[in-house]
Order: C-alpha cells, then structure tokens, then sequence
C-alpha cells in the first residue's frame, strides 16, 4: 500500500542542531558531530523520563 | 414365443433418475439488492408467478424460501443453503420452483452442477418463466445454459460496474461507504459528492497531528481522544494512519498499483502523512513484556564475564523468589534477583550526567518533548484560561450596568449567579488538566530529577523504563563477575560519567588515559570499585565494581 510513499522521504524536526546547542554555555567550540551525538543522547534521556513522568503522574 | 415374464425377476433395475412426479414443491425467490428488497414489488411477482406454476401443475408448495436480497455470485446463501437443507432431509420434495434459472443461481457451472446433483435426488428446478423439459438431455442441456448465460450476463455487468467505478475513481471520488471522519453532503446515485470533515474527523485530525509530533504510542492517544468524544478503537487507529485518503489520496483494489488525488478535502497533509508513516514503518515492532520480564528486567542485559553469554531468568515457585541464571550449559551461577538488582542500582549510584553543563539543553528539550506530550492539553487549558477570563470580563460588565442601574436588582442576581455558576465549572475544568502552563514547569523539574538521580528512575520505573535506561546508560549490557562477585562495564553513554568516587581524577587527564587513573582509584577505592582498561574514545570507559 503506501510503503512506498512513506519511504519516500524522511521528515525530521530541525530544531536542534549545532547552532543550538552552541547557544548554550560550554559547548561553543564543539563540533558538529559532536554536537550531534550530544543531542541524540540528550533526546532519548528526555523520551526516558518524559514517557516515565507521564506513566507515573 | 415363450412368454418371458417370468425372468421378469432377472432383469437390471432401471438407473435413469426416478423423479418424484408427485412430489411436493418449495418456492425460492430472490432479489439482488437491498434496496430491490425494500421495494418488494420483485419479490411479490416472483412469488405470485412460482404459486401460479404449482397451481398450473397440480404441485402441493410446502414451503417458501428466499424473500429477501442476497447475491446469486456465490451459492453461499443463507437462505438457498437453508433450502437446500430443506429439500434433501424431506423425502416428499419433488420440486424447486423458481421465477427463472438466474433466480436460482448465477454462477454458471457450479449452479448447474448443484441442479444436477439434486437432479439425481429425484428433485428438479423448475422455473416460471423459462419452461424446459428436465427429464430429456435436450431439456437438462438448455437448463444448463440458462444457468452458464446467467454467469456471462453477471460478469458482462460486473465488467461494466467496473468500468463506472474505475471511471469514477480516475475522476477522484471514492468508492464505496466513506472513511471515517468524513461525510458526503451530497448523496445519491448520479449526483456529484460533496466531501466534507465532519466532527469525529476534525478530532481524528488531531490525533494525527498529535502522532506525527509526539510519536505517542497509538493506545494513549485513543485513550487521550475517547475522553473528548473520538469513538475508535486502536486497532481502527492504526488502520486509519495508514490510509492515505486522509491526505487527499485514493487507493482501490480496483486500480492496483495507482494512486489518484481524490475530491477529499485532506485530514493532514502529505507530509504529516508520510512523517507518520516513516514512524510506523521504521519502528520495530515494540517488544511485549510479560509478567516475568516485570520481574527480571536484567534478562540478557546483563551478561556471564565468564563465557559472555546472557542471563535469563526463573521463578522460584515454592518461595516466589525470582533469580537470575546463567544460559551456558552446567551453569551454576544462579543469583536473586533481588539482590543483583541491589547490586545494579548501586553500581547505577555511581553514574550521573558527565557535566552539569548538559542540564540546561536537556532542560530544554525535556520542556519541549512535555509540551509536545500534553499540547491537546495545554491547548484545552489555554482555551479554558480564555473562558473564565471572557467570563470574569462579563461579571464586571454585569455589576457596572447594575450600578449605573441599566439593569434592575433581580436582573443583576439571576446573572450573576449564571456566570458564577459557569466560571465555576471552567474552573473545575482547568484544575483537571495536569499540563497547564504553571504546572509544566513542576513537571520539566521532577523529569529532571529523575535524569540526574538514574537509581531513582530505574526504580521506579516500569520494565519498559528500566530497560530503556539500562541501555542508554550501558549500551553493550553489563558483565557480571560471578566468581568475584563483580560487575562490569566496556561502555558507558558518552554523556554520562562515573562520579568522583570513582572518575574524579580522571577529568584531569588530557588524553583521557583513564589507565594510570585507575590505578589511583585503585588504592582509594581498592574494595568496591576498580577501573581499568584503556578508554578508546570519549565514549567509552570500563569499571569493575565489586558486589
């Protein structure tokens, strides 16, 4: 059915990036790979606590 | 000539069919349709012709079957089935009679071979219409043709219904009754739809919107959307999220492999459509937990130092006690779960976020995963906000018109016990919703405590939590030392660390040579805790704690 549509292509959120994590104190000189696997790390802890928090309150 | 009758006895009994000539009959009538059902007039006609047939021929009619709509396509029908029944349990039928052979089946061959086979019960169809001698082969073969004509007239037709509806679907107008969540202002054969998003569909909008944002699992947000009034089940749900006509496309088994714009106004756009999708299609299959893996949340994360093969788990049944063994063959290391457990959260004691710098952009990605979760609600509670203020502005307006007396005293009363009366109920409301724009903030802070007190969180966590959070911090699993009584680590989450009992010189290393550090700690913390082994990159560490 619509496999192949969905494949097509990928929507991703954009917020953040390099840029964004720049914007906070410490981490202006880190790169953008850095940066990346930085926020991929910090992104999946909130999901962890986040889906806790909501299974919990 | 001798006369021969006496070997009378000694001659081959007959094996043509011996039909029940005086036999009694039953009645079959159908139509197509339920609306030719309803109508009736076919039905009464088809009846009044079969009596006047068994009056004609003398035929005592039993019973009547059919009388109602059902499809000559399959021979599959409630009541042609109950007829047949019928007729072969009674002995004394001798006849079908039907308004015509189309009637009585419309699948050519296998309606002829279902005449026949009753044929040799000494039962024959008959019908009003098209009178055929059935005992001659002359008369079993033009049966036989009604029966095969009646299959080409339905697939003519369905040929030419095809056609329409294709022709119909090319012209992007759905087939069929519509998608939930939709209404066709303009019904009826031959006029043009009118598509509109009725009210469960402007819900359901929502909930698509809430899926593509939040990724939310599809039994919390049908259980979010039931309580404003979306009647579906999650089974209904994911099927509706994968049905491209709620972003403005049509897909028919009758055009395989096409995919049309239809006349639909969207419930999402494309691109929603396709974020949810990719989110579906790329997310495995979530693992289904059961009872014992509430239990044993270390299963196969943790694993044998000794042989690197994982542990698994089993109850006790006598002491209800769960424990922790190991799967190589002879094994012996067996351990309480309870106590392994202990072991982890302490071991789990020892880690917290690398740098306190990390705190801020979680901070911030914790608020806006939350409001991302609860923006229906954050949503409804602004709407509320707005209600009670729209409402206190009306009570103002109300007193002042009393006191430059447009209004008499009773008039003033009688209103302002309404409005209180609203205001009061809107703000019940507000109370009930847990995401309102002042308590997002004590909720962002008790999820960040919960990031930086891990033990906390993996104890009060479910088996899902527990498991998502051991891998995150310890993504290879972790290596338990049974002889030693130690567990061990060869990677750590690059934005987690071990505190200062055990990491605190090692930030002074430039080269991040945790090594000769280790041997430090070594002597400070020679009973507990011991570091080794090189780290190969920012990411990864090795601990050896002692239990």
């Amino acid at each position: 059915m619509s496999e192949a549509i969905a494949v097509k292509q990928q929507v991703e959120e954009q917020k953040y990036n390099e840029e964004w994590l720049k914007s906070f104190k410490g981490f202006e000189n880190y790169s953008k790979e850095e940066s990346k696997r930085i926020i991929k790390q910090l992104e999946m802890l909130a999901e962890v606590v986040c889906m806790h928090f909501m299974n919990t309150s | 000539m001798k006369d021969l009758s006496v070997f009378k006895q000694f001659a081959k009994p007959s094996k043509s069919i011996q039909f029940k000539t005086d036999g009694k009959a039953v009645i079959y009538t159908r139509v197509s349709t339920k609306e030719q059902a309803e109508n009736n007039a076919s039905l009464e006609t088809q009846l009044k012709y079969c009596k006047e047939l068994a009056v004609k021929k003398g035929i005592e009619v039993l019973e009547h079957f059919g009388g109602t709509y059902e499809s000559a396509k399959s021979d599959e029908r409630k009541q042609f089935q109950k007829m047949l029944t019928y007729v072969k349990r009674r002995k004394d039928i001798g006849y079908i009679i039907v308004y015509s052979y189309d009637r009585f089946s419309r699948t050519g061959a296998n309606g002829a071979y279902i005449s026949d086979q009753l044929k040799k019960q000494g039962i024959v169809t008959i019908s009003a219409t098209q009178e055929v001698d059935t005992s001659t082969s002359a008369g079993s073969f033009q049966q036989n043709l009604y029966y095969m004509f009646s299959q080409f007239d339905n697939e003519l037709r369905r040929d030419k219904s095809v056609s329409g509806m294709q022709e119909r679907l090319r012209k992007g107008y759905y087939i069929g009754p519509l998608p939930f969540g939709y209404t066709n202002l303009n019904p009826g054969n031959g006029k043009t739809p009118n598509y509109v998003i009725n009210d469960q569909g402007k819900l359901l909008q929502k909930a698509f919107l809430l899926k593509a944002k939040s990724n939310l699992a599809n039994s919390e947000i049908v259980k979010k959307f039931k309580s404003k009034g979306l009647n579906i089940t999650e089974k209904k749900f994911s099927k509706y999220l994968r049905n491209p006509f709620y972003c403005g496309m049509l897909i028919s088994t009758l055009l395989p492999d096409e995919i049309l714009k239809g006349k639909q106004p969207p419930l999402v756009s494309e691109d929603v459509f396709l974020k949810i999708n990719n989110i579906l299609y790329s997310r495995p299959q979530g693992h289904v937990y059961n009872s014992e893996d509430e239990h044993l949340p270390l299963k196969t994360f943790i694993k044998s130092f000794e042989c690197k093969t994982p542990y698994t788990g089993y109850l006790v049944r006598s002491k209800n006690l769960y424990y922790y063994k190991n799967r190589r063959k002879g094994s012996k290391e067996n351990r309480s779960a309870k106590k392994l457990h202990q072991t982890f959260i302490d071991f789990l004691n020892d880690y917290k976020l690398q740098d306190e710098k990390l705190v801020e952009p979680l901070k911030e990605i914790i608020t806006d995963k939350f409001i991302e979760l609860n923006s229906e609600s954050i949503e409804d509670a602004k709407r509320i906000e707005a209600d009670i203020e729209n409402l206190q502005k009306r009570l103002e307006r109300l007193e002042e018109r009393f006191v430059f007396e447009e209004i008499t005293k009773p008039q003033y009363d009688k209103f302002k016990q309404k409005l209180e009366l609203e205001k009061r109920e809107f703000e019940s409301k507000k109370l009930n919703f847990k995401f309102n724009s002042s308590n997002l903030k004590k909720a962002v802070d008790k999820a960040l405590d919960y990031a930086l007190n891990l033990p906390s969180l993996w104890e009060s966590g479910n088996v899902e939590t527990k498991r998502a959070l051991q891998y995150m911090v310890f993504p290879e699993g972790i290596y338990y030392d049974f002889k030693n009584h130690r567990v061990r680590t060869f990677r750590v989450n690059s934005i987690f660390s071990a505190i200062a009992s055990i990491s605190g010189e090692m930030s002074g290393n430039k080269k991040e040579n945790y090594h000769s550090n280790n041997d430090n700690s070594l002597e400070v913390e020679s009973e507990r805790i011991e570091l080794s082994s090189k780290r190969a990159n920012s990411s990864l560490s090795t601990c050896l704690v002692s239990i």
